[in-house]
């Protein structure tokens, strides 16, 4: 049942091709997404997104997305809570204007639901073209307001509020090259454990409890550069640091290549985290902050991507059908937590993509 | 109390630091020479944007946003839920 649901955007995007192709200049998207693990987590994720330019200045979107997660995980069935499953829709629109050829101005609003969860996400962006169109500057601002709620014999309410920027340059080297720099900054202040994982110290049970107040920065480098025969080789690096104490990074290269109809690309992204400074892997005593959240321990991890394209010819009135699948192979290594020590998975994603 | 000299105090690589920062930053921006409108055949393939497919990236990124404690650095918003799997 929770499957169906699921797999009704994907329907719906399928159905509404047709239709939108009838309207003005525009393009609609629609793809299904598998998460799996030798973990048991499973994770079904179905989405449909539409946009349409009018006046040639405003363009508008939308889009609709729904996951359903299942998880039996080890470190989920320790927490003595059953295998647990969920379904989270999330709904979107947005709207930006390009009110000269070299600045475009956005907004967005999304909103997202679960049993427990509920969050509202606004943002907006400013882009401008300099230089002749060698240097894009863009300014990105952000704010999510979530609802945690939890019924049953250990209810409470407690909200979480995320206030999130970041800047980015993107440069045009040369005939080739293309650097872009994204520096990203935010704070969360409310409620950040889950609900659900109690931690046992001298035969009692804690609830997890991390610092209300989160601040991350992240500063990102990506690198494109053309080959010859269509091959683009893209690099990126990332390096993070937050207020508990996490220190990340990763770091990425693929490459794209274009064949005539089809498109083909690989690429290979490795990524290190630090602990949390107050995570430890067996607390001797109660602590002011506790945790077993295995995202705030020491670990690693590797995806290796395979992607492949194809824009099969279609009629006069439609632009372009594009057709992409891609498949990730990856394995986490953790460190220091106790309840796992690998996690291997794939994902999958297969999407469709009509303009016109 | 004895003054503390500061500059003496620095080594010498911590004072090099800013001077190499400054010299990166003019190197980036020196690298923007003019390319003419007809000299960007390459730089118009999709896959010299800095994001090929959108729609896939935003679910590709979910996966890291929630399996991970690093997050921001996309230049877009940060995803929504809980995550709790």
């Amino acid at each position: 049942m929770q499957l169906s649901h699921g797999v009704l955007p994907f329907v719906l995007g399928v159905v509404l091709f047709p239709a939108w192709a009838e309207a003005q200049r525009g393009a609609v998207d629609t793809r299904v997404f598998v998460y799996a693990d030798q973990n048991d987590t499973t994770i079904v994720t179905s989405a449909v997104s539409a946009s349409g330019v009018v006046d040639d200045r405003v363009e508008i979107g939308a889009r609709y997305l729904v996951d359903i997660v299942s998880s039996a995980s080890v470190d989920v069935v320790t927490q003595a809570t059953d295998a647990m499953s969920d379904v989270r829709h999330e709904v979107g629109a947005s709207l930006a204007y390009r009110g000269d050829p070299d600045q475009r101005v956005g907004a967005s609003y999304a909103r997202s639901v679960e049993h427990d969860y509920e969050s509202h996400n606004v943002s907006a962006f400013y882009a401008r073209d300099l230089r002749e169109r060698m240097l894009t500057l863009s300014l990105w601002l952000g704010h999510q307001r979530s609802e945690i709620t939890v019924s049953g014999a250990y209810a409470f309410e407690r909200s979480l509020l995320a206030y999130l920027g970041s800047v980015g340059l993107d440069w045009v080297l040369g005939q080739r090259d293309r650097l872009e720099l994204v520096l990203s900054g935010s704070l969360y202040d409310g409620f950040q454990a889950s609900p659900y994982r109690y931690l046992t110290i001298g035969g009692l049970a804690y609830a997890e409890n991390h610092p209300d107040t989160r601040g991350r920065g992240a500063l990102t480098l990506r690198h494109r550069h053309a080959f010859e025969r269509n091959v683009t080789l893209r690099t990126e690096a990332r390096f993070y640091r937050d207020s508990y104490g996490v220190t990340a990074g990763n770091a990425e290269v693929g490459f794209l290549q274009e064949r005539g109809l089809f498109d083909v690309g690989a690429s290979l992204r490795i990524y290190g985290q630090s602990a949390a400074r107050f995570f430890e892997a067996r607390y001797a005593r109660q602590q002011r902050y506790l945790t077993l959240d295995k995202e705030l321990t020491r670990f690693m991890n590797a995806f290796a991507t395979l992607m492949v394209g194809v824009r099969p010819r279609v009629g006069e009135q439609v632009e372009a059908l594009r057709v992409d699948l891609r498949a990730s192979f990856f394995g986490f290594r953790y460190g220091d937590y106790p309840f796992l020590r690998r996690r291997l998975g794939v994902t999958a994603q297969l999407g469709a993509t009509l303009s016109f | 109390m004895p003054s503390v000299d500061t500059a003496r105090s620095l080594s010498p690589r911590a004072r090099l630091r800013p001077l190499a920062v400054t010299a990166a930053i003019v190197a980036l921006l020196g690298g923007c020479a003019t390319v003419a409108p007809w000299e960007r055949e390459h730089l118009a393939r999709p896959a010299m944007e800095s994001d090929t497919n959108p729609p896939a990236t935003a679910l590709d990124e979910h996966v890291f946003e929630y399996r991970e404690g690093a997050t921001g650095g996309r230049g877009v918003g940060a995803g929504s839920g809980c995550g709790c799997n």
